[in-house]
C-alpha cells in the first residue's frame, strides 16, 4: 500500500470515531447517570495524560518533568493564569537541564 | 387621535430597529470577544505543540519520508501521538493494517472524549461538527470540557485552528530545519503539554471534592494498569479512562461526597 493512501486510512480512521459521538449524542437527553459518567471523564483523561506525560519520557527528561509539573501547579495554584503556567514549567525545565543536571 | 397613534406606532417601530440594532453590536463584539478568548487559549496550546511538531517534522525526515508525506501526517491525519506511532511502525516495515488498526486504537480516546465533550456542544451547527471532530485533540478537549462559559462556534474554532496551523507550521519548520533549535531548549519546551494539563485540571480540582476523589481514584487504576503492562498500547487509556469513570460515578454515588 502507497503511504499517501495509508494516511489517508490513518485519518479517516482517527475522524470517524471522534465524529461519531458529535452526530449521535449532541443535543439528546441523555439518562442522568449517563451524563454524570461522561461528565467524569474530563478528570479520568487528564488525570491519565499527565501520569504519562511524566511517566513517560526518556530518562533524562524525568526529573525535569516532574519539576517543571510542580512549578506549572504552584503557579497555576496561586495565579489562575495558563499562559504563565505553561511557560514557567519550560523555563523551569530548561534550567533544571541547564544548570542542575 | 388618528395622528397620535401612528406616532405611537412610529415610536414602537423605531425603539425595535434601535433595540435591533444594539443586539446586533452587543452580538458581534461578544463573537469577537469569544474569537479573542479561543485565539488566547489556542496560544497556550500552540506553544506546546510548536516544540512537538518540530520534534515530529524533524523524525519523519530522518526516518526518510518525503516532505510531502510528513506534512500529510500533520495535516491530514493530525493526531500528535498517533503521527510519532505510525511514522515508526511504517518505517519499521509492520504491515500497513497493522498500522491503521494501531492508529485507530490509540486514537480510540477521543471518541470517549468527543462523548464527554458532546453534552457541551449544542452551540456549535451540525454542518461544523465535522470540522470540530477533526481538529479535537487532547488538549483542545481539555480547554472546552473545563471552560465555565458556554462553548460557543467562535471561541472553540478559533482555539482548535490556531492549535492546528501552529502544528501544521512547526511540522514545517521541523523538516526543514529542525537542527536549528538547541537540544536542550527543544526537550525543555518538550514539557509545555504536560504543563498545560497540569494548569486546566488544578483550577477544576481546587475546592472539588469530588474532582479530587475523580482524579485520586484514575490515578490508582491507571497506576495500576501501567505497573502490571495489563493492557496493550491504545487500550490501556481507553480502559484506564472509561473504568477510572465508571468506579468515581459509583464511589460518589454510594458516598454522596460533596
Amino acid at each position: 500500500m502507497n503511504t499517501t493512501l495509508l494516511i489517508i486510512c490513518c485519518s479517516l480512521g482517527t475522524l470517524i470515531p471522534k465524529w461519531f459521538p458529535q452526530l449521535y449524542l449532541r443535543n439528546k437527553r441523555l439518562p442522568q447517570e449517563l451524563v454524570e459518567f461522561l461528565n467524569i471523564i474530563p478528570y479520568a483523561s487528564l488525570t491519565i495524560l499527565i501520569y504519562r506525560g511524566i511517566v513517560e519520557v526518556e530518562r533524562e527528561m524525568l526529573i525535569p518533568t516532574i519539576v517543571a509539573a510542580f512549578v506549572s501547579f504552584i503557579i497555576i495554584y496561586r495565579t489562575n493564569k495558563i499562559g504563565w503556567t505553561v511557560f514557567g514549567g519550560i523555563l523551569a525545565a530548561f534550567l533544571v537541564l541547564q544548570f542542575v543536571l | 387621535m388618528k395622528r397620535n397613534n401612528t406616532q405611537t406606532i412610529e415610536k414602537t417601530e423605531n425603539e425595535q430597529v434601535g433595540d435591533g440594532l444594539l443586539f446586533n453590536l452587543s452580538k458581534r463584539s461578544s463573537k469577537q470577544k469569544e474569537i479573542r478568548e479561543g485565539l488566547k487559549m489556542g496560544l497556550t496550546i500552540s506553544l506546546g505543540y510548536i516544540p512537538v511538531g518540530i520534534a515530529f517534522g524533524l523524525l519523519a525526515k530522518t526516518t526518510g519520508f518525503s516532505l510531502f508525506h510528513t506534512m500529510m501526517f500533520s495535516i491530514v491525519l493530525y493526531a500528535g501521538a498517533g503521527q510519532f506511532m505510525a511514522v515508526d511502525l511504517i518505517s519499521s516495515g509492520v504491515h500497513p493494517v497493522t498500522v491503521i488498526l494501531s492508529v485507530i486504537l490509540l486514537n480510540l480516546r477521543l471518541m470517549i472524549m468527543s462523548a464527554s465533550i458532546s453534552l457541551h456542544t449544542e452551540k456549535i451547527r451540525k454542518r461544523v461538527t465535522p470540522l470540530f471532530s477533526f481538529w479535537l485533540t487532547d488538549e483542545a478537549f481539555s480547554i472546552l470540557s473545563f471552560r465555565k462559559d458556554e462553548i460557543t462556534e467562535a471561541f472553540s474554532l478559533s482555539l482548535q485552528g490556531l492549535a492546528y496551523s501552529s502544528w501544521a507550521l512547526a511540522t514545517f519548520l521541523g523538516f526543514i530545519a529542525g537542527d536549528f533549535m538547541a537540544a536542550v531548549l527543544q526537550k525543555a519546551f518538550g514539557v509545555g503539554l504536560t504543563c498545560m494539563f497540569v494548569g486546566l485540571l488544578t483550577p477544576s480540582v481546587k475546592g472539588n471534592r469530588k474532582g479530587f476523589v475523580f482524579c485520586a481514584i484514575s490515578f490508582l487504576i491507571y497506576f495500576m494498569i501501567d505497573y502490571f503492562k495489563l493492557f496493550s498500547a491504545g487500550w490501556d487509556i481507553v480502559i484506564g479512562i472509561v473504568v477510572s469513570s465508571l468506579i468515581g460515578y459509583f464511589v460518589v454515588k454510594n458516598r454522596r461526597i460533596e
